[in-house]
Formats: structure tokens, C-alpha cells, sequence
């Protein structure tokens, strides 16, 4: 019970982190000269945070509620 | 004969979703109670669970608001991409949670939670009303997304909005009859449909024109530079505008009671939790392909007099009559699924928490169906009579609602999570929250970029907080 508190509160701050990226990261990355792989820096970099968010919420599923 | 098959195709996925709704109510329902009309008696498995929930979230304004915004202004669509993430991962630790209390205490609806969390009638039936307002204009959206759908896939034949309040009265037939069995199953049918025409039709169209991602943007960026990034100094197209949006949706997005009532009829928690990741799968499946189309219409130079109109007339100049009626009947599911949702939890509101919480707490379950089933006439009626007296731009109808309900997060959440917060504390700060946020909506739009959903917490908050410190007793 102890380990699975644990292991949810390092999912939270996981989370918390994709918050961050997601929103106070966004003035850095406002940049219309820098594109990565063809792509605008700022789309590139919310695409990639939202796609980590269900890759991370599969995780934290499997890791909270199958695996124990 | 475009018109013909396109239309015929909206006209059978409508006619086969009224079908659906009808027979869950026939089959799925031996003795209608309360708890079975609101939250399906909590039975619901996964994949009901699942797609219910999808088909509810994702709405008209999903399907068509999306990419319009991303073909009217670029960059600041991004919000939309921003909060359903930020509200998954949010989910996944609050909605098991809530679905226990509610579980735990016979909870129904939204406001049953603020009756039983805060002992407060007064509380119980405040959020009621708020949640039965601000979900008002949400009803009549719907109706106009459908309207606009059937403008591009009938090629202008029929009289569409005319037509759309039709499959709008159409759908309330099976909400009446079934509540919430009948939604969640239809809903099994509409979101799947959904999942489909969002990201088949959103990769077919970048794939045909561009290529790829990198080809899009390079079209955008050669048409409409400033489509690219967040220019402005305040504004939508500013960043700030982005965040405070993306962040407050973010909060707001499970304080929508709809959505509280299509967490409560699954069958466990861990179902519940399952479903929640699927979902956030649904939302990088889905909706940021479809609004990417509004780009692809950019960036072949389309000319639309409807931004809302860019996926659909880009589907109707690309691939055809067949392809247009299988997106134009998505879209027209987005909206009814979301409807469903929204009018059912809109007449629970009014049956459980004002007729049978305030008016007449002696009142039977067979009287309290009654009453549902007369509020979700009441509601069809009254989203009809807007969609014919005053439509509006999609997405602002979307953001006043939102800032409203969003009021309501301190005392959903937070009252969750915390025993020291008062209803004399959530009180004050949802009717100073509620006063701010209309005001930043209305009188100063967004004052200094900043989106009205935070204005109104960051008055919220505080005072709730605050007053919640000073009135708790140790209960």
C-alpha cells in the first residue's frame, strides 16, 4: 500500500512536470526562426508533450492498477 | 445526385443512431429507476465507459470549432491540444477518487456532492443553476454544429436548420426515454464513428496535400507566417492568452457536470481509470488531427466564408460525396452525443437537486423521472428556441460557458481533497468568481490577454480559501 502511494505521488510530479511544459515552458519556445525536423518549434513541442501524456497515463495505469 | 449521397449518408447514421437509443431504452431497461435513469444503476464496462465519455467530451465544437480556429487564427488552436492533455492527467487521480465518494454516499449528480460535502441546500441548489446555465448556450451549439454540417454535405438542398432541430429532437426522443443507459450505448456507436472520420479524414488530407507535417508547415508558413507562433502582445494570439486558456479549460474541463455524470455510471474505479487513459489516446487520435485540417485548408489557399466549415469543405473538394457524408455524419454524432450528455445532466440538475433537494424532498422516484423527463423537454425546447433567435460564433459561446462552470472547481475539488473548506468559503468565492469571470467575458474581454476562467479564480481562489479558514470549526 505504502509502495503504491509512492509510486503515485512520483506519477503525480511526472504530471506536474508535463504541466509546466505544457504551459510556462511555451513563451521559450514562441520562436518562429527555429523549426524542428520541417516543424515550427512551438507546435513541435506541444505535439511531443501531448503525446507523452496518454504514453505516461498507459505507464502509470499498468505500473498502479495491473502490475501489483 | 452529390447531394444525394452525401445527405443519404448523414440521414442513415442518424436514423440508425435513433434506432440504437430506442432499443438500449427497450432491451437494456426492466425496471427504471432513478439511479438507472441518471447514472445507468453504475454498471457500465469499459468500453461503454470509455466511449461514452469520448463521445460527450468531443463535441461539434471538437469536430468543426478546431479546425476552424486553426484556419481563422493558427498558433492559438494550440490551446485546445494543451487542455485536454492537461485535463487527462488531472483525471487520472481525481476521477477514481470522486467516483469512490460517489459511489460511497448514492451521489448522482454534481450537486448531490455539494449537498452531502457541505450540508448546504442553498450551495446544492446555486451549483445546480450554475451548471443548468452555463451549459445553456453548450445545448444550442450543438444544434448550430449540426446545422453547419448539414449546410456543407447537403450542398445547400435542404433547409438545414430546419433539419438539424430535427435530429436534435430526434435524439432527445432516446434521452427521454432511456436517460443515461440509452446515451452511454448510442454512445458506444457515435464516438467510434468519431475516432474514425477525426483522424482518418485528418491524416488523409495532410497525407494528399503535403505529405507530412513538415510539408503543411511549410504551406502555412509561405501563405500566413504569423500562423506559425503566438505574435501578439495581448490577445488570443498572445501567449499568455494560450496558457491562461489552456491552463483554466484544463481546470475547468471535469468541473463540467456532464462530464461528472459520465464518470459516475462506471462499474469500478479501476474501470473508470482505464477509461481515462483511453480517452486521452482519443484526444491525440482525434482532435488534433481534425484541427489540423483547418491548416491543410490554408495551405492550398481554400477561401471559406465559415472558418467552421474548412474540414468539411475540404473533405467535399477532395474526396467526395461518399467520404463527405461519413465525415458530415461524425460531426453531425459530435454534436448529438454531446447534446445527450449535456440535456440529460441539465434535466437530472433539475429533477434531483431543485424539484426533489429544495422544492419537494418527499417527492417518489416515479415523480423524479417525471420531472427529468419534463426537463429534458424543457431544454430541447429552449436550445431550439436559440438556435433560431440568436446564433453565435462557435468557440466564444464554448469559452462563456467555461468560465462560468469553472467557477465551481474550489468547491468540487478542492472540497475533495480538503476537509477545511467551508461552504461559506466556497460560497463567497463562486459568487465573486462568477461575477468576475462574466465580467472579463463581457465588459473587459480577457482584460491584458489574460483568459476570464482565471480571472475569475484568481479572485475565486483566494476567497475561498481565505473564508473557509476563518469559518472552520474543526467539523
Amino acid at each position: 500500500m505504502e509502495r503504491k502511494r509512492d509510486v503515485e505521488r512520483l506519477f503525480m510530479a511526472i504530471v506536474a512536470l508535463i504541466w509546466i511544459m505544457l504551459s510556462a515552458v511555451l513563451p521559450l519556445v514562441n520562436r518562429p526562426d527555429v523549426h524542428v525536423l520541417g516543424i515550427p518549434l512551438l507546435w513541435f513541442w506541444i505535439l511531443l508533450w501531448v503525446f507523452v501524456v496518454p504514453v505516461v497515463l498507459s505507464v502509470a495505469y499498468y505500473v498502479l492498477e495491473v502490475a501489483p | 445526385m452529390e447531394a444525394l449521397i452525401a445527405s443519404s449518408i448523414v440521414m442513415v447514421i442518424l436514423i440508425l443512431t435513433f434506432m440504437i437509443g430506442v432499443l438500449a431504452y427497450k432491451l437494456r431497461i426492466k425496471v427504471l429507476r432513478v439511479d438507472t435513469y441518471m447514472v445507468a444503476g453504475r454498471t457500465l464496462g469499459f468500453v461503454v465507459t470509455f466511449l461514452n465519455m469520448a463521445a460527450v467530451i468531443y463535441s461539434g465544437f471538437a469536430f468543426l470549432g478546431a479546425s476552424g480556429w486553426a484556419y481563422a487564427f493558427g498558433a492559438p488552436v494550440l490551446y485546445i491540444w494543451i487542455y485536454g492533455a492537461l485535463a487527462y492527467t488531472f483525471a487520472f487521480f481525481f476521477a477514481p477518487r470522486i467516483w469512490g465518494v460517489a459511489k460511497g454516499q448514492g451521489l448522482l449528480t454534481q450537486a448531490d456532492f455539494f449537498m452531502w460535502r457541505y450540508g448546504s441546500k442553498l450551495l446544492m441548489v446555486l451549483t445546480a443553476l450554475v451548471g443548468i446555465t452555463f451549459n445553456v448556450p453548450y445545448g444550442q451549439l450543438q444544434i448550430l454544429t449540426t446545422k453547419y454540417v448539414l449546410d456543407l454535405s447537403t450542398y445547400g438542398v435542404l433547409p438545414t436548420l430546419h433539419v438539424a432541430v430535427l435530429s436534435f429532437v430526434l435524439t432527445m426522443v432516446y434521452v427521454f426515454l432511456g436517460g443515461m443507459v440509452s446515451v452511454a450505448i448510442t454512445n458506444v456507436f457515435l464516438g467510434s464513428i468519431m475516432l474514425a472520420a477525426m483522424l482518418g479524414g485528418g491524416l488523409s488530407l495532410i497525407a494528399y496535400y503535403f505529405g507530412g507535417l513538415p510539408g503543411l508547415f511549410k504551406a502555412v508558413e509561405a501563405v500566413k507566417p504569423q500562423h506559425a507562433y503566438l505574435w501578439a502582445a495581448v490577445g488570443r494570439n498572445s501567449v499568455q492568452w494560450v496558457i491562461t486558456a489552456a491552463v483554466g479549460c484544463g481546470l475547468g474541463f471535469w468541473v463540467w457536470p456532464q462530464l461528472a455524470q459520465m464518470v459516475f455510471p462506471a462499474k469500478d474505479a479501476r474501470v473508470l481509470r482505464r477509461s481515462i487513459v483511453m480517452t486521452s489516446w482519443y484526444h491525440v487520435l482525434g482532435i488534433i488531427w481534425a484541427s489540423l485540417t483547418g491548416l491543410v485548408a490554408l495551405g492550398i489557399g481554400m477561401k471559406l466564408a465559415v472558418a467552421d466549415h474548412a474540414f468539411l469543405a475540404l473533405v467535399r473538394d477532395t474526396f467526395g460525396p461518399v467520404a463527405l457524408g461519413f465525415i458530415g455524419a461524425a460531426g453531425m454524432a459530435a454534436a448529438l452525443s454531446s447534446a445527450a450528455g449535456i440535456i440529460l445532466t441539465q434535466a437530472s440538475l433539475l429533477s434531483r437537486n431543485i424539484y426533489q433537494g429544495w422544492l419537494k424532498p418527499a417527492a417518489s422516484e416515479r415523480e423524479v423521472i417525471l420531472v427529468s423527463r419534463l426537463g429534458i423537454a424543457i431544454f430541447t425546447l429552449v436550445s431550439v428556441m436559440l438556435a433560431y433567435t440568436a446564433p453565435a460564433y462557435i468557440v466564444y459561446l464554448l469559452l462563456v460557458g467555461y468560465t462560468g462552470i469553472t467557477q465551481m472547481f474550489p468547491g468540487w475539488v478542492l472540497g475533495s481533497i480538503w476537509k477545511w473548506i467551508t461552504k461559506e468559503g466556497v460560497l463567497a468565492g463562486l459568487v465573486v468568481g462568477l461575477i468576475v469571470g462574466v465580467l472579463m467575458c463581457f465588459v473587459w474581454p480577457d482584460y491584458l490577454g489574460i483568459h476570464s476562467i482565471i480571472w475569475g479564480l484568481i479572485f475565486n481562489l483566494p476567497i475561498t480559501l481565505l473564508v473557509s479558514k476563518l469559518t472552520y470549526r474543526g467539523r
